[in-house]
């Protein structure tokens, strides 16, 4: 609809829309009508109820008019006038004042502006009524690639979809609606600088790395997706190995202003803010031989239902099938003196690793703030290690896996350019580093600042730090007991989208420091490259880290995604 | 109540239309902030009453050299009554950040609330918005380029009327013979990278053409310009060619809009952290 021309910009803005409709008066056309939309319906029945509310509540003659649409036939509620546009828009206001917040402006309605009784509506509604695709540009012709854009008006949207047996028309569609096959092939190669601690220790490490992702809607709206991990590594067979990532069906939907949602099968989730380590992230056992850093996690058999709405998201879950923590062989590095071996897992609990655990967790936004309250109840995934005999003689270490009730607290608060991070567990039923029975508490603290564009570049810059704290110190089962963290985060935001990570955990009470350093970028539209550093420094005897003190490496992998 | 309501605004109406028919001809004096405003309202008015869509975005990154890179990004956009939009915008290419997703609460008052979602870890981050003047994907668009943009969140000066089709982008055969007014606007926010910003909006439908934006300096940074401009619902102007040039570097950015879906039955629960790790 061509508008006209604004004489009156230098108006205020009321008297501004005001002459202008006084203008439209005036040059009214006689094309097509100009209509506010007060709502769309899929059933004639519904759109006259509407019509005859909104008859008395306007005092406008408000009629019914059907309109093909993609979606299929709708009927929409409406007052037109012909070539007036501001009286149309006047109306589509006025209506929103009175409560009908989903009116519109529509262009070019059928002509007609008296309200037909309501026979002459139904016999309006023709099966033979022309189809109008919706107006283009004028002057721009339509484009192939751009679909029939309108479907049906929002909320009354619903009431086409529960109105028309949609998947019974379309019986002859097949059953996967949708598909997508992503992820992701690669070689890696890593390389240990400085002889074994331990005989039999190789010094190169290195394979290949597949994880592909498959996604399958059904024509119901059930989703499914399947995510197998495999690597092969020539240097330790046990490194070699293979994991269902996920595998699950997702349903969800609505019930009145919340949402659900239910997961069932493998699937992975995560948990937390910081970065030195996730205290909170409890679902997934961690697939330590992928990487000392403990963040790429194995699969989790799982049924999951979460529950959200504004007042943030409630998550329950129930898990069974443990999951152990995998572990470096004898001819790998990053082990202990002994090898742990996932064949000698021993439970606590006599349903072993079957046993059934729950956990729950409250997570929700209070403007700046992210806080997530969690409640564990099961098997623990930290393994106590267990001095055992192998089946050839030779000494292993076995898991012992007792069973745990963890509760968790995780925020974060933003403050312009800095985050304040805290994650904080505490722990019943858990073993020490002696093998005795201690509750504990345990959290980790920090603050992350940015700066953007540093110098003038497109640069982004992050420093972090954070302090790990674990209140049985000495006697802690692993390596945070005390620790202090800074790191740095460089995003080049370059057309490689190049990105350098790296950091200092030093050990307060043993002065000894993990360092480490990645640096990731794209090589190609589909490869891209990876350098990964991992260094220990100072690590004396009485450190938790002593075994791995000769495994700093040094990593390069190439990667291809489809 | 409803229908007395209903009686009084015609009443008003009846009043008013003579006397804003007389409004120009009386020479009323409104400030030249007072235009700008006027205009950018005017604009964001336009906007409204479109309740969600979908759509597919192409950007093509062009360096000085003229070596081209293209990312693929699906767009999804809920409006809401009487705050800033809320937007989802899914990465499929390139590949490597394939799943990665970006969710953003906008404000109209208060600074956005900004979600990014991690698919390697299956991790949703919480992140600071403060990163205004940062580039998107490594384009020519800033954050603050790509998120709505709020009347709140500047302040206008009308500057002058110009044809449009001196001003627009390629391919706008629809700018030809429009009249287009002139305004600046000027950045509420202090991390905003530029110190103001020239835009060309046509006195039509509101439609923007171009935009000049100056840095924190003052000098001539970038220029976004406008094309292909196409109506849905009968209603709603979309460009579905932007073009933004970066002046100091050389390189520019094309980015291209398909597949435009409106009302569809998206709601607010798909613009939640639960929505944002489900989308695909």
């Amino acid at each position: 609809m061509p508008g006209l021309p604004r004489l009156a910009a230098c108006a205020p803005r009321w008297p501004a829309a005001l002459s202008t409709a006084a203008l439209a008066l005036v040059f009214a056309s006689q094309l097509l009508a100009d209509a506010a939309v007060f709502g769309s319906f899929s059933s004639i029945e519904n759109a006259q109820r509407e019509q005859q509310r909104l008859a008395g509540l306007l005092e406008l003659p408000v009629r019914v008019v059907p309109v093909e649409t993609a979606a299929g036939r709708i009927f929409r509620v409406i007052s037109a006038e012909e070539g007036d546009e501001a009286q149309a828009r006047f109306w589509v206001q006025l209506a929103k004042l009175l409560g009908v917040q989903d009116a519109w402006y529509w262009a070019d309605a059928p002509p007609g502006t008296t309200a037909p009784p309501v026979e002459e509506q139904v016999a309006q509604a023709q099966p033979d009524e022309p189809f109008e695709p919706a107006e283009l540009g004028p002057t721009e012709p339509p484009r192939p690639s751009a679909p029939e854009p309108e479907q049906s008006p929002a909320p009354p949207a619903r009431v086409v979809a529960v109105d028309e047996p949609e998947t019974e028309e379309d019986a002859g569609t097949p059953w996967i609606a949708f598909h997508e096959l992503t992820g992701s092939l690669g070689v890696e190669s890593r390389w240990y600088p400085k002889s074994a601690a331990y005989p039999g220790q190789r010094s190169h490490a290195g394979g290949f790395v597949a994880e592909p992702e498959l996604h399958l809607e059904d024509a119901a709206g059930r989703i499914f997706t399947f995510v197998p991990f495999f690597r092969y590594d020539a240097g330790d067979s046990e490194r070699t190995h293979f994991d269902v990532r996920e595998a699950y069906m997702l349903l969800f939907g609505d019930i009145g202003d919340s949402q659900w949602e239910l997961r069932l099968g493998v699937d992975r989730v995560f948990w937390g803010v910081a970065e030195s380590q996730n205290l909170v992230n409890i679902i997934n056992q961690i697939d330590l031989i992928e990487h000392p850093n403990e963040k790429v996690r194995l699969g989790q058999p799982m049924a999951h239902v979460t529950w959200s709405g504004d007042w943030g998201a409630l998550e329950l879950f129930a898990m069974t099938h443990h999951r152990g923590l995998t572990y470096s062989g004898r001819r790998g590095r990053l082990r202990l003196p002994v090898v742990l071996d996932d064949d000698y897992a021993t439970y606590e609990s006599g349903a072993g690793k079957w046993h059934w655990d729950a956990a729950a967790r409250y997570s929700g936004s209070f403007g700046p703030l992210e806080l997530g309250l969690s409640a564990f109840d099961g098997t623990s995934r930290e393994p106590y290690p267990r001095l055992a005999l192998g089946d050839d003689g030779a000494p292993i270490l076995a898991p012992h896996y007792v069973q745990i009730r963890q509760f968790g607290l995780d925020a974060q608060l933003i403050a312009d350019s800095w985050l304040f991070k805290l994650e904080s567990i505490h722990r019943r039923g858990a073993l020490n580093i002696l093998g005795r029975d201690e509750d504990f508490a345990a959290f980790v603290f920090g603050t992350e600042y940015s700066f953007y564009s540093v110098f003038g570049t497109a640069i982004d810059l992050g420093l972090l730090t954070e302090w790990n704290y674990d209140d049985r110190r000495s006697r802690s089962t692993n390596r945070f007991q005390n620790d202090l963290f800074f790191g740095t985060r460089i995003g080049f935001n370059d057309v490689q989208n190049a990105e350098l990570i790296g950091g200092v955990l030093t050990d307060l009470d043993h002065h000894s420091h993990f360092v480490y350093l990645e640096f990731n970028r794209r090589l190609l539209d589909r490869w891209t490259m990876h350098l990964d550093a991992v260094v220990l420094l100072n690590v004396g005897e009485e450190d938790f880290l002593h075994a791995s003190r000769r495994d700093s490496y040094v990593e390069l992998g190439l990667s291809y995604s489809f | 109540m409803d229908a007395r309501h209903s009686r009084f605004a015609r009443w008003l109406l009846g009043l008013a239309l003579p006397l804003g028919l007389m409004a120009p001809l009386l020479g009323h004096s409104a400030s030249a902030e007072d235009l700008g405003l006027e205009l950018a309202t005017e604009a964001r008015d336009s906007k409204r009453g479109f309740g969600n869509f979908t759509a597919s975005q192409e950007m093509v990154l062009r360096n000085k050299q003229g070596r081209e890179s293209r990312r693929q990004i699906r767009v999804q956009v809920l409006e809401v009554a009487d705050d800033g939009d809320k937007s989802m915008f899914l990465f499929d290419e390139p590949r490597d950040v394939k799943g990665t997703a970006f969710l953003i609460h906008g404000h109209k008052a208060s600074d956005d609330d900004q979600w990014l979602y991690l698919p390697a870890l299956r991790r949703v981050k919480r992140i600071s918005s403060a990163n205004r003047s940062g580039s998107f994907m490594g384009s020519e668009f800033a954050y603050e380029d790509m998120s709505a943009q709020e009347v709140e969140k500047y302040t206008y000066r009308y500057q002058r009327d110009e044809p449009c089709a001196e001003a627009a982008g390629a391919n706008a055969p629809l700018a030809e013979g429009l009249a287009c007014a002139v305004y600046e606007r000027f950045p509420t926010d202090a991390k905003s990278g530029y110190s103001r910003q020239e835009v060309w909006q046509d006195r039509d439908a509101a439609r923007l053409w171009k935009v000049a934006y100056y840095d924190r300096k003052g000098d001539h940074l970038k220029t976004l310009t406008f094309g292909s401009y196409q109506q849905y619902l009968d209603q709603f102007w979309h460009a579905h060619e932007m073009e933004m040039v970066n002046h100091l570097t050389g390189k520019g950015t094309v980015l291209s809009w398909s597949g435009y879906q409106f009302r569809t039955d998206l709601d607010d629960g798909d613009f939640t952290q639960t929505g944002l790790r489900r989308i695909r």
